[in-house]
């Protein structure tokens, strides 16, 4: 870009490769967490302990042995487990629901990239329709219907989110398409199967991967806002989402009931987007 | 001949528009009713909810026609939908004296959102345009950074969260404003503000973009060198510039806008559509369910219509396909 | 000269009549076809066996999209292509992939027509992977026959296409041509897009290639200094039409069609409206082709004036006037009362 100075160019390219690191770093702890909270949390995530509400961070349970690194809720749980286990919940759905939409929107976008025409235009209407429609209330009623499982989440999800990846990969496929390579290959004798499979895709895939990443940013935000409304996976699981809304009553005396949760959603959030935009500038810098 | 004239483009393109507005609120009526209907269990008892008395049930079955058949079934649905007939809503058989018709519900429900959206497009863009002004004229500047690490940190938490640390500061602890609820300006400002949030980031990084790339233009350049002084240039041509991707930008957010505002007027008791959709959804009030989300597929619709037809009107290179 | 002369007396291609049309879709609400491009109309011309023809015409007239059209890329209108007596608009799917082994195409860009994630020994080798003509091994050692053979170093193997200049993409891109031992290469454009230094080297390198593996050249560039070297015959193409055939020796002494004059004499040629002049609208007329009346050069021709009506009003038929030598102009076919022939 023209218009950055040289005072922003130098700004600019600190923030290249290290903030892929950074990503990958937040992001792999915060995974790692979780992972680990299946086999093992301080406390049990589920269990009440009323004689210990509302502690705040950092502080002794009453029976003088039990520690509350961020404190407890309203039930006496702790924090920093339900923290580590809500994650499951959160990050499983992500990456499910991401997997699918990257899978539709990029098979569908390439698809529809590469043989125009009639493929295109028919899929080109449905996206539209749908673009028009405000998928949040319908995944509600979908929810709302049939219940809140993890599937019915991760798959009512990827169906609102796979727009985009499929828009990116559609216009990618085009600009590749029109390169010489493809009549290169034809010209040799390769069919629409070879040079979808061997051309395409690879030089697709990397938009793929960048825009895949930075949906699950997205989607954790979905996922936790669905919970909120009281739509998420149900109790007694932890989520995130969940966790927010309850503390909200407890937001003036019990901040750590909700701040926590949130913060896991950011720095995840945060961790995803550098990421993302880490793996873009690698790789176009190819 | 390649010359067709403005208004006969933008003709078409309204016609276009509308024909696949209706076939999208076809598309969603067709899903809604699918959708209810194939729940496992007898639709009459799922739709009348737990509590209801035999009576209820039989009354459901009858108005709704659910021993016909499916096509009739669809019918009726669709002739209620157009007639604005709907049925009465079930959150208020057992708190109020009279039953309350869905379709009043919703008329009453509907502007206040509308308001609400309303507003936060306005301040969102009072805010946003001369931020990303001010960051486009000093790029890399502290003030800057600043932005841009706001913006991130801000969008990276839940939007709710925002509004329950806004509500938790401005109104509990300061008490500055009410908590919440629908009656005076005062109580809209939380709402309005955490609506905006969002769309206040993105505007910012498209305005700062857009006004950056016209600042270094070689056509502000020339306009410069003739001698135009600095504000003049600036605001006459740099701001007809970003028109337009505003415009597109609002366009696109406006789902993302009906999104949020589900979870804000949740959030603090605002009583508008958005609402109004969760308490039907948690109260497994079916016929606020199968008329609201039509209705407001209508109205999103609409919207998007509207603005579809100012953007080619705003930008006459454009062809919208 | 005398090493070129034809091995077989048959032509090894013979266009006829091609044509190849672009449909104009409206901007209606049903986009219907209003019109079409017509980038190819009416060629014929034959290549022997051996021969290196020169297809020359400024951006736009359609001969890259003839070439594409020779290696059934696009479909035609009208026409046929003859390829070592073969039709090759008939042939099947199966048979056309045969084919295809005979005839390549050396592309314009180097930058384009190299895909950018693969390493040069998959380039190369990918025309063997195609066909499946023989294992890994072997491939490899063919791939770097063919580098040598193009003056490409041997460690480039596993180097990444997007490492080299402009210059080496087009010799990695020639050693892929020559992969299948086609008796045919298309070059279009091949040094276009090169260094003026690097273009001798590459265009040597065809021209040594030529006699070394017998092949035949269609090379196609957009100006007469280029091909003036390499070819044995040039055509030139004006608008999507073939307006003077001729060997080259001939074109350079004798050019008869004033377009060639032009170019030869590099005469700056006003033109504001060429893209707006090749697209035919259908109108309100029944036929399903409006055909443009007269000459498509007359708004740009010298001697259009006094010639009169009759460019205005015929389409000018491409006519042999001399042995080998063929032209498309009312000065020359008898058509007009006023013949000024340069006969």
């Amino acid at each position: 870009m023209v218009w950055l100075d040289n005072k922003d160019v130098v700004w600019y390219k600190k923030k290249g490769v290290p903030k892929l690191l950074a990503g990958a770093v937040i992001v792999g702890l915060i995974v790692l967490i979780v992972l680990l909270s299946i086999v093992w949390t301080p406390y049990d995530p589920n269990l009440p302990n009323v004689s210990d509400r509302l502690l705040p961070p950092l502080s002794t349970g009453h029976n003088g042995q039990s520690y509350y690194l961020l404190g407890t809720d309203q039930l006496g749980r702790d924090n920093l487990s339900r923290v580590m286990a809500g994650g499951q919940v959160s990050v499983l759905i992500a990456f499910l629901a991401v997997l699918l939409s990257v899978v539709m929107g990029a098979v569908l976008g390439v698809m529809c990239g590469y043989f125009g025409k009639t493929l295109d235009n028919i899929v080109g209407m449905f996206v539209e329709i749908q673009h028009s429609i405000p998928m949040l209330l319908i995944i509600v009623m979908v929810l709302t219907l049939f219940g809140s499982s993890t599937v019915v989440l991760a798959v009512g999800l990827s169906l609102s989110e796979w727009l985009s990846i499929f828009r990116q990969t559609r216009a990618k496929t085009l600009v590749e398409r029109k390169k010489d390579y493809t009549l290169a290959a034809r010209v040799m004798g390769a069919g629409d199967g070879w040079i979808v499979f061997r051309h395409l895709i690879p030089n697709v895939m990397a938009s793929i991967i960048v825009y895949g990443t930075l949906l699950i940013g997205t989607t954790i935000l979905a996922e936790a806002g669905l919970s909120f409304l009281g739509l998420g996976v149900q109790r007694p699981y932890a989520t995130w989402g969940r966790m927010i809304s309850d503390g909200q009553t407890y937001m003036a005396t019990g901040w750590w009931v909700s701040v926590f949760p949130a913060l896991a959603v950011a720095l995840l959030v945060i961790g995803v987007n550098f990421l993302g935009d880490g793996l873009r500038a690698k790789l176009k810098m190819e | 001949m390649e010359e067709v004239s403005k208004r006969v483009e933008t003709v078409n393109l309204i016609v276009r528009r509308l024909f696949r507005g209706i076939l999208t609120i076809v598309l969603t009526v067709i899903i809604v009713f699918t959708l209810i209907r194939s729940v496992p269990g007898d639709p009459a008892v799922i739709m009348a909810g737990s509590d209801a008395t035999p009576e209820q049930i039989e009354q459901i079955r009858v108005s709704w026609g659910l021993n016909e058949s499916k096509p009739k079934q669809f019918w009726i649905y669709v002739k209620g939908l157009l007639q604005g007939n709907m049925g009465y809503s079930f959150q208020y058989i057992t708190t109020s004296v009279r039953s309350v018709k869905v379709i009043d519900l919703i008329m009453e429900r509907l502007p206040r959102t509308l308001l609400l959206a309303a507003m936060t497009v306005v301040f969102s863009v009072l805010v946003a345009v001369p931020l990303g002004v001010i960051t486009a004229l000093k790029p890399g500047s502290a003030f800057d950074n600043f932005v841009t690490t706001v913006s991130l940190a801000i969008t990276s938490f839940p939007n709710f969260f925002v509004g329950m640390v806004m509500i938790t500061v401005f109104a509990l602890k300061l008490g500055w404003l009410p908590t919440g609820g629908y009656g005076s300006f005062k109580a809209m400002i939380l709402p309005t503000i955490a609506l905006s949030l969002r769309f206040i980031a993105s505007l910012q990084r498209v305005t700062r973009t857009e006004v950056g790339m016209v600042l270094n233009s070689d056509y502000i350049m020339t306009a410069q060198s003739k001698g135009l002084s600095h504000p003049v240039v600036l605001f006459r041509h740099a701001l007809r510039n970003v028109l337009i991707p505003v415009i597109t930008l609002i366009g696109m957010r406006m789902g993302g806008l009906i999104t949020g505002a589900v979870y804000v007027e949740t959030l603090f008791r605002y009583n508008g559509i958005g609402m109004l959709m969760i308490n039907a959804v948690n109260a497994r009030d079916f016929p606020t369910i199968q008329a609201l989300v039509p209705y407001a597929a209508c109205v999103f619709i609409l919207i998007n219509i509207v603005i579809d037809v100012l953007y080619s009107i705003a930008d006459p290179r454009v062809r919208v396909k | 000269m005398q090493e070129k002369q034809a091995i077989k007396s048959s032509p090894l291609l013979e266009v006829s009549h091609l044509a190849v049309h672009f449909p104009v879709n409206g901007k209606g609400l049903f986009k219907r076809q209003v019109g079409s491009v017509r980038a190819v109309e009416d060629v014929s011309f034959s290549i022997s066996h051996g021969e290196t023809f020169g297809l020359v015409g400024e951006s736009g007239c359609g001969k890259t999209t003839l070439g594409h059209a020779i290696l059934q890329l696009h479909d035609l209108v009208g026409g046929k292509v003859l390829f070592d007596g073969q039709d090759l608009g008939k042939l099947s799917k199966k048979e056309l992939r045969t084919a295809r082994k005979d005839i390549q195409l050396i592309f314009q860009d180097p930058y384009s027509s190299l895909d950018q994630r693969m390493t040069v020994e998959q380039i190369v080798g990918e025309p063997f992977m195609i066909h499946k003509t023989c294992g890994k091994k072997e491939r490899r050692e063919k791939v770097l026959e063919l580098l040598d053979v193009v003056g490409m170093p041997s460690y480039t193997l596993d180097r990444y296409a997007s490492e080299f200049s402009g210059g080496q993409r087009q010799r990695i891109g020639i050693a892929r041509a020559l992969a299948l031992r086609p008796k045919f290469i298309i070059c279009d454009e091949p040094v276009s897009a090169l260094d003026v230094s690097i273009q001798s080297q590459v265009l040597n390198l065809i021209m040594d290639l030529q006699k070394e593996f017998n092949l035949t050249y269609l090379f196609i560039a957009h100006g007469l200094s280029v091909v003036k070297h390499v070819s044995d015959n040039i055509g030139v193409m004006y608008l999507g039409r073939l307006v003077e055939i001729s060997a080259k020796k001939q074109l350079y002494a004798n050019p008869l069609h004033p377009y060639t004059e032009a170019l030869l004499s590099a005469a700056p040629i006003p033109d504001p409206t060429v893209e707006r002049s090749r697209i035919v609208l259908r109108g309100d007329v029944p036929s399903p082709i409006k055909m443009r009346t007269g000459c498509s050069f007359k708004f740009r021709c010298k001697y259009a004036e006094e010639m009169g009506d009759i460019c205005k009003e015929k389409l000018p038929e491409l006519v042999e006037i001399m042995e080998g030598h063929h032209v498309a102009c009312h000065r020359y076919d008898g058509q007009a009362g006023n013949h000024l022939g340069k006969v």
